[in-house]
């Protein structure tokens, strides 16, 4: 007991530090294991990014309320998504099928106009997203509930311009 | 007296350090998932010893035309948890035609204006093991699975329809 006293327990033995450096080892090779997240390795960069989201049916009296120069913010998140650029009009339209003709085709929607609006952010580009404000990432097909001062809407990304 | 299972000094039945029977589970455990990574599969499979370039295809259905025109050559294809699926080495667009049923009990093909299906082949480093095929290990090939997916410039869902024969070259 004295023996043991001079010596002095120390907090590890040899048997525990084999044993973390066997762990370690292991976890290390499952980790690098895993595989790249990508074979095209791209630095991430700062880029602009102008993309267009297209809202399908606004109602014909909401006309003008979005402007060039607004501030675009995410609904859900809560992030700050860029500018308005420019605002155009078209028909809006909807999906119906024509069983005469045999086909699903686009009909006009009485009192709905089709906004898009193109809008320029900075952005942060890597091999599969453009992000914006950290954490909204800019892909077409991707849905989008945006806000700009007095207007709030869903719609689509219809148009990202290439960044290479 | 009677023994405590676990003594005042943390040993079991005062001979084994209860923290040193957990480190030999946890690097066993550690262990049995390297074994399962590598080593598994079955007798005359080939594990993780090698990887091609496979070139495999989806079906992406029912997108709108600028969904589709977004899809282009040399972009890389991720699932939408980060996995890398491949780079897109080839896009075939075509008129959608979707299954629709009718009022008087038919279904029927029909062509849906303004929306397209693409066919995408996909080159992808792979490695086969089990009779399976993982792009970089980690995402694995079948078809008729439905991926959700993305790249940098589109997300949408895609089938896999078919997964080929080594890429040349």
């Amino acid at each position: 007991m004295e023996r043991d006293k001079k010596k002095g327990r120390s907090l590890f033995n040899v048997f525990d530090i084999v044993l973390i450096v066997i762990a370690v080892a292991l976890a290390a090779v499952i980790f690098l294991s895993r595989g790249s997240s990508s074979a095209l390795t791209l630095e991430p960069r700062s880029a602009t990014v102008h993309y267009t989201v297209e809202i399908r049916e606004l109602d014909q009296d909401f006309r003008d309320v979005v402007a060039p120069g607004d501030a675009v913010m995410d609904r859900i998140k809560k992030y700050n998504i860029g500018t308005v650029e420019s605002v155009s009009y078209g028909e809006a339209v909807r999906s119906v099928e024509d069983f005469e003709a045999g086909i699903k085709r686009l009909a006009p929607v009485p009192g709905c106009l089709r906004m898009d609006i193109a809008i320029t952010a900075q952005a942060t580009v890597s091999d599969s997203a453009i992000t914006v404000d950290g954490g909204y990432d800019v892909r077409v097909g991707a849905e989008a509930n945006i806000a700009t001062p007095g207007f709030s809407g869903t719609g689509v990304i219809i148009a990202v311009e290439r960044v290479d | 007296m009677k023994r405590k299972i676990i003594d005042e000094r943390g040993l079991l039945f005062g001979k084994i350090s209860c923290v040193d029977i957990l480190a030999v589970l946890a690097v066993l455990a550690l262990g049995i998932m390297v074994f399962t990574r590598f080593f598994s599969g079955g007798e005359g499979n080939v594990s993780n010893t090698g990887t091609v370039d496979l070139v495999y295809t989806v079906e992406v259905q029912k997108v709108r035309t600028p969904t589709a025109g977004a899809l282009a050559v040399g972009d890389g294809m991720y699932t939408s948890d980060g996995q890398y699926m491949g780079q897109i080495v080839r896009v075939d667009s075509r008129p959608c035609v979707s299954l629709e049923s009718t009022p008087d009990g038919r279904v029927v093909e029909m062509e849906n204006e303004g929306y397209l299906d693409v066919t995408v082949e996909v080159k992808a480093p792979c490695t086969l093991s089990g009779g399976r095929y993982y792009v970089n290990g980690a995402f694995e090939l079948g078809v008729n699975a439905t991926v959700k997916f993305v790249t940098r410039y589109v997300s949408s869902t895609c089938v896999v329809t078919q997964v080929g024969q080594s890429a040349q070259g």
